[in-house]
């Protein structure tokens, strides 16, 4: 019988789950907003990470498919950058 | 193949040859409906203030020539060659997934022919430009049906791209001939590669483009109404597609060019590797230039500084390209026929349409001839001369492959020279007359009106040239002389075959060993070949359609279309679920850097980072309307309830784990567990969905509608199309379960659930951030 990683599964699911909840905590004890967008944006990329390594199992697989994903992952930031950037300057000009 | 030039066979075949004859006609004729239109609007141009066409519709034939051209004649055109020989030069039976390419061609003729039925629609055809700039294209601006219309075929053709885009990158990276490595992949097989990368990371963008003007033109958000997104949005989400398209229609035609030079030259490339670097290097440069089309606009000075470089920086490697074609020629025993001259035709007019462009990437001069006729012939010497030239050689070069006919060389150099002729007579005076405006049909500058009657003429010349072709190719078809099975004495797969090559390619597998091609005989038996047919993919297009059209202009049609769609899909899931179409996976195959992935599991990848660039555009989208709509948008936990979205995110984890160990128990043979975490898993899913039902439904009724705020709209946006996608996730996983009840996964099989679990678990990797940026900030 092949031998699968069940309980390291379960484990990243714990671990998903208690960033979750850390994440719902951090709005109810109203932290400074700055910290806020930051942490929550830094536990959701963390959390993405994980399911994308373990789930998608990326840390076993052709590491090529993991240079598409990062492709994809440095447009959307591109994308977010540079039409968040022009916009923000415009509304300063206007 | 099924034998004979039956109907039967054309609309039921799955061969990637049929397929390409099928493109190749349909493309011909698009070019000829575009080409019409042009022709038409010509004419009313060689005089100053007449009306050959009225206002209305000369916008109508210059908006439908636009999109008609560049979607569905030229790029197809050059699908129909990847379609017929990609296959061939990499020694592959046939694509990765012939169904689907069968749905691709489907899907892109029927939504041409719905683009087209716009013009019989009250109100007409979209007359709003190509670029279906905002907000003219807006509801509020342009309510004729037939701006939504085209915009749905778009989106149809999309989806024809997606589908192509995942079958030539799983077949070129993973059914090469053994032995056949990157380095020797002929040079059109590397263009067709590199359009189909562009096209993965470019579609997405503008598909959410225009998702979001369906929208607002159907539900009345104001997305491209407001200042907050309007005009602006829509330039970021348009061209972020729009410039990288310009290559997407581009490299076939490089590639093409490199096949052609080293057979007619009798030399190698000059500096082969380095074309293919440089290549590599255009195509992800075209990423980060767009901006140059926005220079008019307010949007950051750096910004456009920065676009201003990276434009001027494109063409290095364009550079590079051009000057090893040219050393190539170099010293070269060159055999003048007809390809040859068409390439060098392109080679030409792209160095003059790619000077011509240096100018745009100014930001002073940009202004100055931003929408003038001076681009409209840089563009065209861009896109038509460099392009279609190309594809003309392509055509020459590869008709004796596909008809086992020579054609009549006489005739293929006077079409050459009539058409480059004909073409610089049109677009050179285009130059001359740079500060006329582009997208007029009336002009009173009476300086502008010989040249505008010499480009009229040069219209003419040019669209002759092309009744040359097709007498010459028709007539060949049945009188020319017998082509042999390699006519140019060409060193690529495509020529080891019989003209034209049987259905399954090659009676033996090929093998590359250096520069030595054998055939593997594997003792005299041929490799067993496995082809199907189907309407399937011709009924599912043809019912998309008639949705779509009845979406927009007669409700009960739509009622019949989405009946019929659901029916076809029905049959596709059962005809898989009893493996009617199965293909084994091909054997010896160099697949090197993608050694672990069938098909399969390869092709939802591929499917996935589409998707990735879809949802990219609408968080981009977001990031836009927030940071513009700063101080008034409202703060996460107090519009959404924070702990039903929690509730909901640690539901849709726990789905992920449970596919996660559907596939553990597969691997393990243990069904009894495989049917409990899928089952599991669809639980999860629906109670995900229906929650999200309720905070809908709460959240409606406190107010918070579709229309009633941007941060509204774009919250239903993008939660609603994160529903669609789990929703289609659902639907797999049905599919799934059925197959998993009838037992076939297990140690050796579970492929199937590994390829669902890739796209289950990117749907919850798109909710992670979704509820980070809607319910917690």
């Amino acid at each position: 019988m092949v031998k699968e990683p069940i309980n390291l599964y379960i484990g990243i699911w714990g671990m998903l789950v208690g960033i979750t909840i850390l994440e719902v905590l951090m709005v109810l004890v109203n932290m400074p907003i700055v910290f806020l967008i930051t942490g929550v944006l830094l536990l959701a990329g963390l959390k993405a990470a994980f399911v994308a390594l373990y789930y998608q199992h990326l840390k076993w697989d052709d590491v090529a498919i993991s240079w598409f994903y990062l492709m994809a992952l440095f447009f959307a930031l591109f994308i977010v950058m540079v039409w968040t950037g022009g916009s923000a300057v415009c509304q300063v000009e206007v | 193949m099924k034998e004979g030039n039956s109907l039967l066979r054309w609309l039921t075949t799955t061969n990637h040859k049929d397929i390409g004859i099928l493109y190749l006609f349909t493309s011909l004729y698009f070019l000829m409906v575009g080409g019409s239109l042009a022709l038409t609007f010509r004419l009313q141009l060689a005089m100053p203030n007449v009306e050959i066409l009225s206002a209305s519709a000369f916008n109508q034939a210059i908006t439908m020539h636009g999109l008609i051209m560049i979607l569905w004649a030229i790029s197809p055109l050059a699908f129909a060659f990847a379609n017929y020989v990609v296959p061939l030069q990499i020694g592959a039976r046939d694509l990765a997934f012939p169904r689907l390419n069968a749905l691709s061609y489907w899907l892109y003729l029927f939504s041409g022919l719905l683009a087209a039925l716009s013009f019989f629609i009250p109100g007409g055809a979209p007359d709003v430009g190509w670029t279906y700039y905002v907000p003219l294209s807006t509801g509020r601006f342009s309510p004729q049906p037939g701006v939504t219309l085209a915009a749905l075929a778009l989106a149809m053709l999309v989806a024809s791209v997606t589908v192509g885009t995942i079958n030539f990158i799983v077949t070129i990276a993973t059914m090469r001939a053994p032995g056949l490595g990157w380095s020797k992949l002929p040079m059109f097989t590397w263009g067709i590669l590199y359009t189909v990368l562009i096209m993965l990371f470019a579609f997405g963008p503008v598909v959410a483009g225009f998702f979001l003007l369906t929208v607002d033109r159907v539900f009345g958000t104001t997305f491209f109404l407001s200042p907050e997104g309007g005009s602006i949005l829509w330039a970021h989400m348009f061209w972020f597609f729009g410039h990288p398209e310009v290559y997407v229609v581009l490299a076939p035609a490089i590639g093409v060019i490199g096949d052609v030079l080293e057979t007619f030259t009798r030399k190698p490339l000059f500096g082969r590797k380095y074309i293919l670097i440089a290549f590599g290097i255009a195509s992800f440069i075209s990423f980060i230039v767009y901006v140059h089309h926005m220079f008019a606009t307010g949007i950051n000075p750096i910004v456009r500084e920065v676009m201003s470089i990276t434009t001027e920086s494109i063409s290095v490697p364009f550079g590079v390209i051009m000057l090893s074609f040219v050393f190539t020629m170099y010293k070269a025993k060159i055999n003048v026929k007809t390809p040859f001259l068409f390439a060098i035709g392109s080679i030409v007019l792209f160095i003059i349409g790619g000077i011509t462009g240096v100018f745009n990437s100014s930001i002073a001069l940009d202004r100055f001839i931003r929408g003038t006729y001076w681009i409209v012939a840089h563009f065209h010497y861009a896109m038509v001369g460099a392009t279609l030239f190309g594809l003309l050689a392509a055509i020459y070069y590869w008709y004796p492959k596909m008809t086992g006919r020579m054609y009549n060389e006489r005739l293929g150099k006077i079409h050459f020279w009539v058409a480059f002729i004909g073409f610089n007579v049109l677009y050179l005076p285009m130059f001359i007359i740079y500060e006329m405006p582009r997208r007029v049909n009336v002009y009173f500058n009476e300086a502008w009106i010989p040249m505008n009657q010499v480009a009229t003429v040069g219209a003419y010349i040019f669209g002759f040239s092309f009744l040359i072709m097709v007498y010459n190719l028709v007539k060949s078809y049945s009188s020319g002389l017998p082509a042999g099975n390699n006519p140019w004495n060409a060193w690529s797969l495509e020529w080891m075959t019989t003209s034209p090559p049987p259905a399954h390619n090659f009676d033996f597998e090929p093998v590359i060993n250096g520069n030595q091609i054998s055939m593997y005989t594997n003792g005299g038996v041929p490799e067993p070949h496995v082809e199907h047919h189907t309407m399937m993919p011709m009924l599912l297009s043809i019912s998309l359609m008639t949705a779509f059209f009845g979406l927009i202009i007669y409700p009960p049609v739509f009622i019949l279309g989405s009946a019929l769609l659901l029916a076809v899909l029905a049959k596709w899931i059962v005809d898989d679920i009893y493996d009617r179409f199965s293909i084994p996976e091909p054997k010896h195959t160099s697949k090197w850097p993608f050694e672990s992935m069938n098909r399969l599991k390869f092709g939802v990848w591929i499917l996935v980072i589409s998707e990735a660039m879809l949802f990219a555009a609408l968080f981009g989208a977001y990031s836009l309307l927030r940071i513009n709509l700063v101080g008034e948008w409202p703060f996460g936990p107090e519009v959404h309830d924070v702990r039903l979205g929690g509730l909901n995110t640690i539901i849709l984890l726990t789905s992920s784990l449970t596919v996660v160990l559907s596939i553990a128990y597969a691997k393990m043979g243990d069904t009894r567990k495989l049917l409990y975490s899928l089952g599991a898993t669809y639980l999860l899913g629906l109670i995900f969905l229906a929650l999200k039902g309720v905070e809908w439904a709460k959240l409606a009724e406190e107010g918070f509608t579709l229309t009633s705020s941007l941060a509204a709209s774009i919250y239903y946006v993008m939660t609603g199309t994160h529903a669609a996608h789990m929703i289609g996730g659902l639907i797999a996983l049905t599919y799934i379960i059925i197959k998993a009840l009838r037992g076939v996964y297990n140690d050796r099989n579970y492929q199937g659930i590994e390829a669902f679990g890739i796209y289950w678990h990117f749907i919850d990797i798109i909710w992670i951030f979704l509820f980070a940026i809607f319910y917690l900030m």
